[in-house]
């Protein structure tokens, strides 16, 4: 299922459930992992000391820090550490997306996992936050392997999840990600469920549809579903399909909660916005902040054809 | 105004790159060396500037220093002479270990070198040749700020501003090549293509931290079919901290790999990206050290590349950008180059609202970020933001006329203006004519 495994860490306890994930995942599936720490740029102007993530004060950029972060950080995880086949800690100066993405091309990572939005209560929590939140919807936007998002803590874990939540739009995009949650749930054996949501929003539909055609639109929807996904599934007879109408990332998690969703895969479009610019961000973002589950986001057909 | 250097304020700014190299220095030392220069190196030039200044003080008025500080006359351009080179001069070099570090943050951080000054000056002076060699002074001494200073060692070494390794830089390009591929199949971005119709520069940043502008450059370059090449060896980067902080050895041996590479691809010429200063290392200053009155091979800046790209109907634009543009003019391309009507043919043909901010083309106000002061680091951003209030005004003129975007063709405008955009609250997007004609043109499908 995973060969190699990415986790990209902010060093900090924002990303201890996603560790928590990544440790587990390499250890259920032998996997190597690398856990990856970028430290950013304060400027353009570029620059020889770097803010401590932890205390927030300006350090000499030199190989002597550098060697103490990966020190700090080979500590913090020492724990998890155990029984983990292959494990590879580094760090480097530069801008985190553009740096998480260049490694995870340069390490062949077939997932990368990271936290969301760090909790308010880190220390340097409020400085970083936009920063993690942009990387994350960057990496999310430019990785060419799924993108696991964890920001709240796993109740389950990977290969104990039951529900997979796959929310499709029809794009192209979707069906990658449709390719790993069904590889997903076949592998471990879970349901999946496949959903749409018809967007109600009026910015997106223009005008207020009749009854009448939302209906037939849901059905219309539901047709697509079994033609464009189902048909591909073979044997596989453990899923469900639903289409709602309403606000796309509002009725992803609520539909998550009410069939006990422990995973949401869906897109996150290599087209859409610059996240930059969008001041509510993407679906996928809206759903992160909002599930209670970890979620996925696959944008590219690489890594998840079956083998 | 200060009579005396050694009257002289302190430095505002600590950086420790100017005091820790100041607090070793002896004021024998810098005698010696203000003097060594001024004799061997400076020449009729200097004579001249120095000697037909009439202390008429139009230049003042240029400055966007001065403006935004109240008219302050301690920042006008013959008042930042006047205190570092004059001072210089009359005491034969005899101004000590203390005024040097104030005299170098004026003339590292307090000043773009970007001549404004001299569209103003009755006599023709040109004020930021002066400064550059009070630059050259104090880095001789050893008195650079911290990080323009460690981006000019990085040109030492690997000649790039950036410390990218040589793997990088490939691994970047392919990276990148990979990415443009999946929007257009059969993308290449070809290296070390010998007999290419030009060599493709950019500068150091560019791979580190803003590899999509390759992208979209190789995009462009795919869709008007052109027969390009980048160089897979050091030479690549055409950028050049060491020329602004004077380090002109540095700076020959940056700009002689950067000539010798395209010499070796046997390139027709050399397009370079959108960036003002290294422009001006490559056609003005670097040749010139090197002794090449002009560049050694045909050169040109992005401006005039894409205005004769579309202008020979090799990129076809789909449509036009529909939110009103206006347009920042570059000193170094502008003023050095004359480009700016160039800029406006480019501007007409892919926006459909243009609107001038005023003043424009040569009488530009700076971005503030030019000249290396952007690049000499955090420490002196409330320097060049607080510095440069009346771009904020200039450019909220422009908004309040309809202007959304800002296209502005360098890269040190793009960081100055960004943060006086952030800093003032302005609320407008800034754009290199490549983000625009990347989305505008018509892709091969």
């Amino acid at each position: 299922m995973f060969k190699k495994i990415l986790f990209a860490t902010t060093a900090s306890p924002a990303s201890d459930n996603a560790a928590h994930v990544a440790f587990d995942l390499a250890k259920k599936y032998e996997a190597e992992l690398k856990v990856f720490h970028v430290f950013g740029l304060p400027s353009r102007g570029f620059s020889t000391t770097v803010k401590d993530v932890r205390t927030g004060e300006e350090m000499a950029n030199d190989q002597d820090y550098t060697n103490w972060v990966l020190e700090e950080m080979k500590n913090t995880y020492e724990k998890q550490s155990e029984n983990v086949k292959s494990l590879d800690f580094q760090t480097l100066a530069g801008v985190p997306h553009t740096e998480i993405l260049r490694e995870a091309r340069k390490y062949d990572a077939d997932l990368i996992v990271m936290g969301a939005h760090t909790r308010e209560e880190d220390v340097g929590a409020s400085r970083y936050r936009n920063v993690i939140g942009s990387t994350m919807q960057r990496v999310a936007r430019g990785a060419k392997c799924p993108v696991l998002i964890v920001s709240r803590p796993c109740t389950t874990c990977f290969w104990y999840f039951s529900n997979v939540v796959f929310g499709t739009d029809f794009s192209k995009a979707s069906d990658s990600a449709f390719k790993f949650a069904f590889r997903v749930s076949n592998f471990i054996g879970c349901k999946l469920y496949l959903f749409h949501c018809l967007d109600m929003s009026s910015i997106a539909s223009g005008k207020t549809f009749s009854q009448e055609e939302v209906e037939e639109q849901i059905q219309k929807a539901k047709e697509k579903i079994e033609k464009r996904y189902v048909s591909q599934m073979g044997d596989f007879d453990n899923y469900e399909v639903e289409v709602l109408e309403g606000i796309p990332y509002i009725e992803i998690v609520k539909y998550s909660r009410r069939v006990n969703g422990d995973l949401i895969i869906m897109a996150h479009h290599a087209k859409e916005i610059d996240p930059e610019k969008a001041l509510l961000g993407s679906t996928v973002e809206q759903v992160v902040l909002r599930a209670s589950c970890p979620v996925a986001s696959v944008n590219r057909p690489d890594k998840v054809e079956e083998e | 105004m200060l009579d005396s250097a050694k009257n002289m304020k302190t430095s505002l700014i600590r950086d420790e790159g100017i005091i820790k190299s100041a607090s070793v220095l002896t004021d024998e030392q810098v005698r010696k060396v203000i003097n060594d220069v001024l004799k061997n190196e400076t020449g009729a030039r200097l004579k001249t500037y120095v000697d037909t200044c009439v202390h008429c003080g139009l230049c003042s008025e240029a400055c966007h220093y001065y403006l935004s500080h109240d008219k302050d006359p301690s920042y006008s351009p013959a008042g930042k002479v006047k205190q570092t080179m004059w001072e210089m001069i009359k005491r034969k070099g005899d101004v000590g270990t203390a005024a040097i570090q104030r005299m170098s943050e004026i003339a590292s951080t307090e000043c773009n070198l970007c001549r404004r000054c001299a569209m103003y000056c009755p006599l023709g002076v040109d004020i930021a040749y002066i400064m550059l060699v009070v630059r050259r002074i104090c880095n001789k001494l050893g008195v650079t700020p911290t990080y323009i200073e460690d981006t000019s060692h990085s040109h030492s070494v690997t000649m790039n501003q950036m410390w990218v390794k040589d793997d990088e830089w490939i691994d970047t390009l392919q990276w990148q090549e990979e990415e443009a591929a999946e929007e257009i199949p059969n993308l290449r971005i070809p290296l070390d293509k010998e007999g290419a119709d030009f060599m493709y520069s950019v500068i150091g940043p560019e791979p580190k931290f803003r590899a999509q502008l390759i992208y979209q450059a190789a995009v462009i370059f795919n869709a008007a079919g052109l027969n390009w090449t980048m160089p897979s060896s050091p030479g690549w980067d055409n950028s050049d901290m060491a020329m602004y902080t004077g380090d002109h050895e540095i700076m020959g041996r940056v700009k002689k790999v950067h000539f010798e590479t395209a010499m070796r691809l046997k390139v027709k010429r050399i397009v370079m990206g959108e960036c003002g200063h290294a422009f001006r290392s490559v056609y003005d200053m670097g040749n010139r050290w090197l002794g090449w009155k002009m560049p050694p091979l045909p050169m040109v800046h992005s401006i005039e590349f894409f205005h004769d790209l579309i202008k020979e109907g090799k990129l076809k634009l789909k449509k036009k950008f529909e939110s009103p543009v206006t347009l920042h003019d570059p000193c170094n391309v502008v003023r050095g180059r004359g480009l700016h009507e160039m800029a406006r043919y480019i501007v007409g043909e892919s926006c459909e609202e243009f609107i001038e901010m005023h003043p424009n083309r040569e009488h530009n106000y700076c971005c503030c970020a030019g000249g290396g002061v952007i690049n000499c680091g955090p420490p002196y951003r409330n320097t060049r933001v607080d510095g440069n209030r009346i771009k904020a005004e200039q450019l909220f003129a422009a908004k309040s006329r309809g202007a959304k975007t800002i296209i502005a063709p360098c890269h040190n405008c793009h960081g100055g203006l960004e943060d006086i955009v952030e800093h003032y609250g302005l609320h407008m997007d800034i754009k290199f004519f490549g983000d625009i004609l990347y989305d505008l043109i018509e892709k091969p499908e």
